[in-house]
């Protein structure tokens, strides 16, 4: 017998899976450039999202982080606190790889973005079938 | 010519690579729901980061930052590069240099008072909390990639309200930026470097090494004492948080202020 927390989570990735499915059609399909940079940075978000979900652990209730880090005088915990803290903390590996995944993808997006402005400037047209000469 | 089978063909080759995608997930066991154990690159990360009797602690309550910028630093260098370079290759191609004299807007022609007063509020509380997110990036989520990402929020509401002439008469125009943003990679480096130099002077030590390991006594300091306490910066961590939240900062505005530019100009070529 599977629980609801079972169900939402099979929930959840079908439906992450759907959105990738429905933006890479879109990107294989769509001849218009802006939508084919909106849909990369859906698939881009999903994929994200995906990373983060893998990093859960039934009953984890804590992110990454230590509770009570403070700036002045801090108190480190002791190795009974932390293992303690272990059994309810998800996977802080898929997070360490998003982190900079997600500042690269939004630098790599400008850059798509001003190769897309300078080829609508010269060509007139962001269709990719009026681009190509396949229709006028 | 494309086809009339084309959007068929397309939705076939998708709807395959995803499910072999999936299936490929669920074998791995990276989606599978029921794991309720960490794993034991996880388990090794959570025990040692935060305690400061372990050898390989690194003085940081927050795992996701220390692993970012101490088990891994040398990787995250390169990604700041990476992100360094994707701004360099937008500037290359935007950069006004040579036509100067073109008319900035003031944007007066496409905002209203709301606007510009929503934005005159709103842009101090953005820089002090992207600021406080970077600063506490070793005890709290955050840290500089976040509070750097978080800033850029203020130059948008600032260019889109007032204009691109606004920032550049304050002194935010693009030479100014692409330093700031140079020197914080060039310093990011230099602050990893420090430990080679010690270990050309001094023992042992590794290339962007944080605190003491068993068979290195270099360290940076991760407790300072100063007359309101012991102020904690999880050695290297806190500097690096900083920098980087420069760096991304001025990157993203920059590469802002350019797109702006160009949409001010219209279609004008």
């Amino acid at each position: 017998m599977i629980s609801l927390d079972g169900l939402l989570w099979y929930y959840i990735v079908v439906a992450i899976l759907f959105t990738i499915t429905c933006a890479l059609y879109g990107i294989a399909t769509r001849p218009h450039i802006i939508k084919k940079l909106v849909l990369l940075t859906i698939i881009s978000d999903a994929v994200y999202v995906l990373l983060v979900l893998m990093g859960y652990r039934i009953g984890a209730t804590n992110p990454p982080v230590v509770p009570g880090g403070v700036l002045e005088n801090p108190v480190f915990p002791s190795h009974k606190t932390i293992v303690e803290f272990m059994h309810r903390v998800v996977d802080p590996v898929p997070q360490v790889l998003i982190v900079t995944a997600i500042v690269i993808g939004l630098a790599q997006f400008v850059f798509l973005v001003t190769i897309s402005m300078h080829l609508a400037k010269s060509t007139g047209s962001f269709d990719i079938r009026r681009i190509e000469g396949e229709k006028e | 010519m494309r086809s009339k089978s084309f959007p068929v063909i397309c939705l076939i080759t998708t709807i395959s690579i995803v499910l072999i995608l999936a299936v490929l997930l669920n074998l791995s066991g990276l989606t599978t729901y029921g794991v309720n154990e960490l794993t034991g690159l996880a388990k090794l990360f959570v025990l040692n980061i935060p305690d400061p009797t372990k050898p390989w602690s690194s003085h940081a309550f927050e795992i996701v930052t220390a692993i970012l910028w101490d088990q891994r630093g040398f990787d995250t260098y390169f990604e700041t590069s990476v992100l360094f370079l994707a701004i360099v290759a937008s500037v290359a191609l935007l950069s006004s240099y040579g036509r100067r004299h073109m008319p900035e807007s003031t944007g007066d022609e496409y905002t209203t008072m709301i606007v510009k007063v929503i934005t005159k509020l709103v842009v101090p509380i953005i820089a002090v909390v992207s600021a406080s997110i970077a600063i506490h990036g070793h005890l709290t989520p955050g840290g500089g990639f976040q509070g750097g990402s978080v800033f850029v929020v203020a130059p948008v509401l600032i260019l889109l309200a007032y204009g691109s002439r606004f920032l550049s008469s304050r002194g935010f125009n693009e030479v100014r930026l692409l330093a700031i943003r140079a020197l914080s990679v060039t310093l990011i480096f230099v602050v990893g470097l420090v430990p080679v130099l010690y270990f050309l002077t001094h023992g042992t030590a590794y290339l962007f090494q944080n605190t003491y390991k068993p068979d290195s006594a270099f360290t940076y300091p991760y407790l300072i004492p100063t007359p309101i306490g012991m102020i904690l910066t999880a050695g290297s961590i806190m500097i690096y948080n900083i920098l980087e939240f420069f760096a991304v900062a001025a990157g993203f505005t920059l590469a802002i202020l350019l797109l702006t530019r160009e949409f001010e100009r219209g279609g004008k070529k």
